[in-house]
């Protein structure tokens, strides 16, 4: 065996740690040891690293302070606290973005609606045409938004208030 | 061996071996359900559990016994906010873990300074001093300050395949679980550090005749 590979045989079977010793390191360590007996240079660095070792595993050896667990428990309530104070905070955030998209589509429906009524020849006559084909779709829009909360809701309806009117005429 | 088969035993309690009951000592990955359905003292258990564990390792990066404990705390905190992405595909043990060493890692990043002096002297103090003389216990703070220094000093990498294997003692395939990385690497990573660490504790003179 040469120096370079009792060194690393020496890393690896010194340095082992619990679990990671294999049945063929019995075999490995004959080896290792006919070498260390004929080499002092190798012998003087197996002895290094054991004592590597030892100092090396009392670092191990820190107890965690006492209160650590009772402070990450304390930290933790109180993130937990933070995030369920804020939440009802974020649906409403929520909610209202959705009533204001919902509303600004509902607008903009119902002003192509008008504007087309206006613009179509056959006056009165038209625009009821035009809202009984706008209609149906501004039912589908109502009632599949209808399940929002808020403005949204109240929204919808005025405009289904507003097209049955154009209907009835 | 047996010494740090044994300080594992203690850094991680383990259930009575005549008697597993699963719900006197409930898995990992059951308490973890139990804490994403709402249970947070489910998450006191695993903190009970890991705590020896997650603050030996940020012991071990951190300059001081606050910076230490301030860490140990942090890491919980985010295994506690990261818990959805725990999968239950490795062991609990070996995400939580994962996570330490990042905090650590970032932790390093973060006070340059801390690779230079790892160490404090309270933190030394409150762990030698136990049953020892004045000399024999001023000599092994001096012995462990330098350890600690020569630590320090190694690249983020190195230091923590050192720190998980060789003060840790785990294993080269939890390592590599851990760090993301081969087995082969994790045993080159350990080489080269313990080279390095060698090569810093070894007397002026020696240094200068190599």
């Amino acid at each position: 065996m040469k120096c370079n590979r009792a060194r690393r045989l020496a890393n690896e079977l010194i340095m082992a740690a619990p679990g990671e010793a294999a049945p063929r390191d019995s075999a490995a360590t004959q080896e290792l040891d006919q070498h260390l007996w004929s080499c002092a240079r190798c012998r003087a660095e197996a002895a290094e690293l054991r004592a590597l070792r030892s100092r090396l595993r009392e670092l191990g050896d820190r107890p965690a302070p006492d209160n650590l667990a009772a402070r990450a428990m304390s930290a933790l309530r109180l993130e937990r606290f933070r995030r369920l104070r804020r939440a009802p905070l974020r649906r409403t955030a929520l909610y209202l973005r959705r009533a204001v998209v919902a509303g600004a589509a509902a607008a903009a429906i119902a002003g192509a609606g008008a504007y087309l009524a206006r613009n179509l020849p056959g006056g009165s006559n038209s625009q009821a045409a035009v809202s009984a084909n706008v209609a149906p779709l501004l039912m589908e829009y109502a009632d599949f938004r209808g399940a929002q909360p808020f403005g949204d809701r109240d929204g919808m309806l005025m405009v289904r208030a507003h097209v049955e009117e154009g209907q009835r005429r | 061996m047996a010494i740090v088969g044994e300080r594992r035993a203690t850094l991680i309690p383990q259930p009575p071996a005549t008697e597993v009951n699963a719900t006197l000592w409930p898995s990992d990955t059951a308490l973890v359900a139990r804490v994403l359905e709402g249970d947070l003292e489910a998450f006191g258990v695993i903190l009970a559990r890991h705590q020896g564990r997650v603050y030996s390792i940020a012991a071990n990066f951190a300059a001081n016994s606050d910076d230490a404990s301030d860490l140990a705390q942090d890491i919980f905190l985010k295994a506690y906010r990261s818990l959805r992405s725990f999968r239950g595909q490795a062991a609990f043990s070996t995400w939580l873990y994962r996570i330490a060493v990042n905090a650590c890692v970032d932790y390093t990043r973060r006070r340059s300074h801390a690779a230079l002096v790892p160490l404090d002297d309270d933190l030394l103090l409150a762990e030698c001093d136990q049953g020892l003389g004045p000399e024999q216990a001023a000599e092994r703070r001096q012995l462990r300050a330098d350890l600690a220094r020569a630590i320090g000093g190694l690249s983020t990498k190195l230091r923590a395949a050192l720190i998980l294997h060789d003060v840790e003692g785990l294993t080269h395939e939890e390592i590599s679980r851990i760090v993301g990385c081969s087995v082969g690497t994790t045993k080159s990573r350990l080489f080269r550090a313990r080279e390095e660490v060698r090569r810093r504790l070894a007397p002026p003179s020696e240094e200068t005749e190599k």
